[in-house]
């Protein structure tokens, strides 16, 4: 549905978007995650042919996007984080500028159908101007439904909603893929993306840093835990003797600080205080973090990539 | 903000200076060569001069026109935005051949020839012909013999006329004498017999300007370049020009001048026959019509004089000959409703306090030592006409109308003046309107 | 990057400038300016009557044509124009421009239907035009003539020139304020511009001082180039076909006003395609 090959975007030098390759399968719901500021709306701005890219590739719908790129637009639903309505206009006569700008058949019906899935039938002819944050996404949900997409981008869909919208929104997201659509959910928030995507990406200043099924990547996040161990002093013959071990999947050493990450299974403090000792190191501190899988997100992409990386390619 | 400020500070400060300096500046003579020109302009000769500033000179096609080149002192006066020439302090004649150029090659070369202004009827006539050479040196004799002629026959009358007092004087006295005598006269004998007095001579009706050496340039419609070869062969500096030779595009059309009656001096022209006669209330307008031809505007008004300005897009009449011996009709549709002859008007001062005049017709017998002010057709509009479908037009003596002579005539509804204040404001009944059905189709 | 297929969707622009022109009917403004502006010709008929009571005679070949027409033009154009100068920054600036762009919308489609909605307000403007000057015929007896018709026409033209003036200044910037500040500027430096031009021409050149003469060579040559840019000599210039009643003049100031509307247009296409819609 969608597919991307060494996307680029540069800004005088600076890489907003660098290398990214993306799949996203037919019917997934896909979680495309990172920071603000990571890439992610320039990623889909460029993805909307808003953007032009410094370089590769783009493909919606199975077609380069350089190819009937209007005629592509019409198959594509999107839902931006703000909704920036016409505040002049009613809902229903907000819907029929869109429907009819998307050519939508029987736009009266549609209409009347969108509303009411999204609980604003009873407001159809008040001005938007006078609809709060959670009706405004809702419009921007039954904006983006009205011409059949097949593809929805949402970019920040649950931003700045109370619960109850958050909840609303979140089941409608899930009714819609229910009905075959391909939903693509770019999110800061990873709490959010883990209750609806199978399939995630996570960005971090332009750059992919994974591309897995939620699944794999909740185990990689959440398995482990860190142990910050404070030494007397710091040996090479200590961090070679601890990384022997197949339950220490990294290790970090920052002059007399070393961080490991280790499977959360059972306590591996005892053996690891042991030979520490007798590589003739003293421990002065052991902590224990445990990180959730939002923390988890948080870290990796604040730079701590190491997380998300394979092993070797760490402790090298 | 305080860069705005200063912007339009110093924008208008400046502007100032400049309107100072275009009021203050004393003239500065600066000598230029100058062409003088008498030239043709469809119904007499006027003159002209042509300062450095001006690069062409715009002459009448197939009519004789004389141009000569001088050197002068000349300077800009501001209160009319033109260059004056100071003939008086400075006029030397640049002495040479006037080569004529069509498209790069030589077409003429003119020397100088004697030429004169006639004027049939008069200096202060209409009409006015330029002589050149034999002719004009004839007329000229023509004109300075009957002016001796006249200065003698004035010289005769003079004498007369003491001869006459003296003689009065003498009769005076006879008849004194006598009707101390008791002889007794009746007035009738003493008419009879009562010196006559000599008749004052009539000067010449005609009038010549002495000849003078002038270029005559006589060309057909064009675009030339001329210049002015000294003796010595090079070309005289200065005296390089374009010469654009025009003729009417149409002749034959008829024009008004109308004299409004309650402001007798301001006399509107309606030359175009697409303009409209726009009057209110009861009036009276004085028409007076002329033949026409229609000039270029650019074109005659530079003919006129060439520092004028003038647009090469637009076309006007010039008046050529009046109109008299017609009927102006006023129509309505076919009908007609006057019709109306020219006639002699004089203008009166109405006397006392209240300031104003009366338009009367002139009466000869009645104001005998009085000449007319102006003659025209007078139209009376009442007040009481239903407002369209009016026009004028000039019906020739031997029938039929003369070409050009229809004119619209439309009397405004100037009461309705206030009303356009509520017309103007529908725009906004329609806003009211859409607002109205708009707030209806939405929930608050 | 992606290439716009169907430069111009004429569904696109339709739907577009539909939604705008209903806004801007929906809205006061219009009316407003429409009655201010009779509001002048109204003002200005009075006096004209006025002095023809005062003289009885009055000869024009059609007094409504100039005199009272323009004035309104001038005045609605403005309008126009400030409204144009912030239909693309407005909507860059609410963010709904984006919204725009993320379905079958293209910067051509856009620019166009921004303009159409301008056009189309003053083509409504112009019913009014003849409304108001048809009931001012009926109740002065001015003569509602060819002439004004002819004067009409051809203002549509000229108005185009300052839409997509305004459309241009529209496209350059990000932000309503600066839009209008920007037309405000401009207009208010052509102004002076021609004012200045003006007073320059009444001095001759050899009584001023040198550095007032080579001013005044300056400002010749910017009018000379501001002649051709500026959307007021398109005006100036098809009011001077009116008053001269030169057809040729007519003529070209209509040809001159759609290439000069044709270019800026284009421009506005490929501002907007390069700023982007965030600006």
């Amino acid at each position: 549905m969608i597919r991307t090959e060494n996307l680029t975007k540069e800004y005088d030098g600076f890489k907003a978007v660098d290398n990214l390759n993306l799949d996203v399968k037919e019917g997934e719901i896909y979680g495309f995650l990172g920071p603000n500021g990571a890439g992610k709306t320039t990623t889909i701005l460029m993805l909307l042919g808003i953007l032009r890219p410094t370089r590769g590739r783009i493909y919606l719908l199975e077609e380069e996007l350089t190819k009937n790129f209007l005629s592509l637009k019409r198959r594509i639903g999107v839902v931006s984080e703000k909704q920036y309505l016409y505040k002049e206009m009613a809902a229903g006569e907000y819907l029929d500028f869109f429907a009819d700008l998307y050519g939508v058949k029987d736009k009266k019906k549609k209409i009347d159908q969108l509303l009411k899935s999204v609980g604003l039938l009873e407001v159809k002819n008040r001005k938007l101007g006078a609809f709060s944050r959670g009706m405004q996404q809702k419009i921007g949900f039954a904006r983006a439904l009205l011409p059949d997409p097949e593809l929805l981008l949402l970019d920040e869909p649950v931003s700045g909603l109370d619960p109850t919208g958050i909840k609303q929104i979140r089941n409608l997201i899930e009714k819609e893929n229910k009905k075959g659509r391909t939903i693509f959910i770019s999110s800061h928030l990873l709490s959010e993306v883990e209750k609806l995507c199978r399939e995630v990406a996570i960005i971090n200043e332009g750059k992919l840093l994974a591309e897995d099924t939620m699944e794999n990547l909740r185990k990689k996040l959440s398995k482990t835990v860190e142990l910050e161990i404070e030494l007397s002093q710091a040996k090479e013959e200590i961090t070679k003797a601890l990384s022997s071990f197949d339950f220490i999947q990294a290790i970090k050493q920052r002059e007399n600080l070393l961080t490991l990450r280790v499977k959360s299974d059972q306590d591996y403090r005892a053996p690891i205080s042991e030979t520490i000792s007798r590589q003739g190191g003293i421990v002065l501190g052991i902590k224990v973090k445990e990180m959730s899988l939002e923390e988890a997100f948080i870290t990796i992409t604040q730079k701590n990539i190491s997380l998300l990386a394979p092993l070797e390619e760490v402790t090298k | 903000m305080r860069k705005i400020v200063i912007f339009w500070g110093v924008f208008f400060g400046l502007l100032l200076y400049l309107q100072a300096t275009s009021m203050a500046q004393t003239p500065i003579m600066s000598e230029q060569l100058v062409y003088s020109l008498n030239v043709y302009n469809g119904k007499g000769y006027g003159g002209a001069f042509t300062p450095q500033t001006e690069d062409t000179i715009y002459l009448m096609a197939d009519k004789n026109s004389a141009i000569f080149a001088r050197t002068t002192l000349v300077y800009f006066w501001p209160i009319t935005a033109k260059f004056m020439a100071g003939f008086q302090t400075l006029n030397e004649e640049v002495v040479g051949t006037l080569e004529i150029l069509k498209g790069g090659k030589l077409l003429k070369s003119l020397k100088p020839q004697d030429n004169s202004l006639y004027y049939p009827e008069g200096y202060w006539g209409e009409t006015s012909v330029l002589s050149i050479d034999e002719e004009a040196r004839t007329y000229y004799e023509k004109y300075k013999k009957a002016v001796d002629e006249y200065y003698q026959k004035i010289s005769e009358f003079y004498k007369a006329r003491i001869e006459h007092r003296k003689k009065m004087d003498e009769f005076l006295e006879e008849i004194k004498k006598r009707r101390e005598a008791g002889e007794e006269f009746t007035s009738e004998e003493i008419e009879k017999s009562i010196p006559r007095e000599p008749k004052p001579p009539e000067g010449p009706k005609f009038y010549t300007t002495e000849p003078r050496q002038d270029y005559i340039i006589n060309l057909p419609v064009g675009t030339y370049r001329i210049r002015i070869r000294a003796e010595d062969g090079t070309i005289i500096q200065d005296s390089q020009k374009n010469l654009v030779v025009f003729t009417s595009r149409r002749t034959g059309g008829t024009g008004y001048e109308i004299i409004p009656g309650n402001r007798w001096t301001m006399r509107e022209p309606c030359d175009d026959p697409a303009r409209i006669i726009y009057a209110a209330g009861k009036n009276a307008l004085y028409f007076n019509p002329f033949t026409q031809d229609e000039y270029n505007e650019l074109y005659y008004n530079k003919l006129e004089d060439p520092q004028n300005p003038g647009r090469v897009e637009r076309w006007r009449w010039v008046h050529i000959t009046p109109i008299k011996d017609v009927t102006l009709l006023f129509l309505k549709g076919k009908e007609v409703l006057q019709r109306v002859k020219r006639l002699p008007y004089s203008v009166k001062q109405v006397p006392g306090a209240t300031l104003g005049y009366d338009i009367i017709e002139y009466d000869q017998e009645k104001q005998p030592y009085e000449k007319p002010t102006f003659e025209g057709y007078k139209l009376d509009l009442s007040p009481t006409l239903e407002n369209t479908g009016y026009q004028i037009n000039l019906e020739k003596k031997t029938g039929g109308f003369f070409k050009g002579g229809k004119r619209e005539v439309r009397l405004v509804r100037k009461e309705n003046s206030r009303l356009l204040y509520a017309l103007s404001i529908f725009p906004l009944v329609i806003g009211v309107v859409v607002f109205l059905k708009r707030r209806k189709r939405l929930v608050p | 990057m992606s290439k716009e297929k169907g430069f111009l969707s004429t569904k696109t622009i339709k739907v577009l400038t539909r939604r705008d022109l209903g806004s801007a009917l929906h809205g006061w403004g219009i009316y407003a300016v429409t009655v201010i502006s009779f509001l002048l010709s109204s003002f200005f008929l009075g006096r004209y009557l006025g002095g023809i009571r005062e003289n009885n005679i009055r000869i024009s070949p059609d007094p409504l044509s100039g005199f009272f027409f323009f004035p309104s033009v001038i005045i609605i154009s403005f309008y126009l124009t400030v409204l144009s100068s912030v239909s693309v920054s407005r909507e860059r600036d609410q963010g709904t421009l984006e919204i725009l762009f993320y379905g079958p919308v293209n910067s051509s489609a856009f620019i166009f239907s921004k303009y159409l909605k301008e056009m189309l307000t003053y083509l409504i403007i112009v019913v009014f035009f003849f409304a108001y000057f048809w009931g001012v015929s009926g109740l002065t007896n001015l003569g509602f003539s060819l002439g004004l018709v002819k004067a009409i026409f051809l203002s549509i033209f000229l108005v185009s020139c300052w839409i997509s003036f305004g459309l241009f200044i529209s496209s350059l910037t990000s932000r309503v304020r600066n839009s209008i500040l920007w037309v405000v500027g401009v207009f208010g430096a052509l102004w002076a511009l021609y004012f200045g031009q003006g007073l320059l021409l009444s001095l001759s050149t050899e009584e001023m001082p040198a550095f007032l003469s080579y001013m005044g060579g300056a400002v010749s040559v910017i009018y000379q180039a501001v002649w051709w840019i500026s959307p007021l000599s398109y005006l100036s210039r098809g009011m001077d076909a009116v008053n001269v009643g030169s057809l040729w003049l007519y003529g070209m100031s209509i040809l001159y006003s759609i290439i000069y509307s044709v270019v800026l247009i284009i421009l506005s296409i490929f501002i907007l395609k390069r700023k982007g819609v965030r600006g």
